[in-house]
């Protein structure tokens, strides 16, 4: 497969000059130097945490750690206060769309609002983990191996 | 091969310094692949410098089935996708792009600007197309390798490299043919 591409490249379909530029060009290609001092930048920077790896800043992520916290302790307080309880559906009220705007009756759509909210809290429990597992545990135990 | 394989054992086993060798054999084309997805000298040192680092950490998950080199370009590759998404590249459209005029005599000149010409036309393919059709014509690289270190199938990169010759090509006739209008 290799060899057919290449002699394929070596003659390319007609005589369409572009391609031939092309492919004089990519062939006439060598390999790029970086700066003399760079294997020295490597073995001085090794121990290093990789600065691709490194992502939102450290502040940033313990910020939205805790915005994440206060937002599920907020949520468990209207929980417990049951002040989803009588939240079971959603009717469209008849003021905000005029009448004459509505040819068929709208149906009030039911839902379990204690349901819904439960679930948005264990999305947020479940994003709070993987936040603090990537901010607060894999640095730390990434320091802790390397010193 | 096995060489090599001493040379990872002993690394790991704690004489770091040896790393400098393997840093020596593969930074021209760690360094090569990451210039031809950054497009910019400085970014690709550094994301060639964190390939290595990163490659260095994990070399104790190195499983050993495929070639050193070939693992290493492909962390290079991922790690020069990931500076090119956290950087905020202005992208220029190539239509918009003023080509300078120059009268001085042809010869060098002309090679100098078909050379240009064809890096604008390179700027038009993504990264992955960019990459495979550099690498392919580097002649270091079988379709295997390429395809390994881009996380695609062979025949995907095959494909690829067909069709962003097709594509350079294209765009090559339309920006000379713009530069021709010009004159």
């Amino acid at each position: 497969m290799d060899e057919e591409l290449r002699k394929f490249t070596d003659n390319p379909e007609g005589n369409d000059q572009e391609l031939n530029i092309i492919d004089q060009h990519l062939k006439s290609m060598r390999i790029e130097q970086p700066s003399v001092n760079f294997t020295q930048k490597v073995m001085s920077n090794l121990h290093r945490a990789s600065a691709a790896t490194l992502g939102l800043p450290s502040r940033n992520k313990m910020l939205m750690l805790a915005g994440i916290l206060v937002a599920i302790g907020v949520a468990i307080l209207l929980i417990a206060g049951g002040a989803f309880n009588n939240v079971t559906s959603i009717t469209v009220d008849q003021n905000i769309i005029p009448n004459d705007q509505l040819r068929e009756y709208i149906p009030s759509i039911p839902f379990n609002g204690k349901l819904i909210i439960n679930i948005v809290i264990l999305m947020n429990l479940a994003l709070a983990f993987m936040i603090l597992d990537r901010a607060v545990l894999k640095p730390w135990f990434e320091k802790r191996r390397h010193a | 091969m096995t060489d090599e394989n001493s040379l990872i054992d002993r690394i790991i086993a704690g004489e770091q310094q040896l790393y400098a060798e393997l840093i020596n054999r593969y930074k021209g084309y760690a360094f090569t692949i990451a210039l031809k997805i950054l497009q910019n000298r400085p970014e690709a040192e550094e994301a060639a410098q964190d390939a290595f680092i990163k490659a260095f950490n994990s070399l104790s998950k190195f499983n050993r089935e495929a070639k050193f080199s070939t693992w290493l370009y492909r962390i290079t590759f991922n790690t020069a996708i990931s500076y090119k998404r956290k950087s905020k590249v202005i992208f220029q459209s190539i239509d918009n792009v003023h080509i300078a005029q120059r009268h001085e005599g042809e010869g060098n000149v002309e090679h100098e600007d078909k050379k240009r010409f064809i890096e604008l036309a390179m700027r038009k393919l993504n990264d992955a197309d960019r990459l495979a059709v550099n690498l392919f014509y580097l002649q270091e690289f079988s379709l295997e390798e390429i395809a390994e270190i881009t996380s695609m199938q062979a025949n995907t990169v095959k494909v690829r490299v067909h069709r962003a010759r097709q594509r350079l090509a294209e765009e090559l006739k339309g920006i000379l043919q713009k530069e021709a209008l010009t004159l």
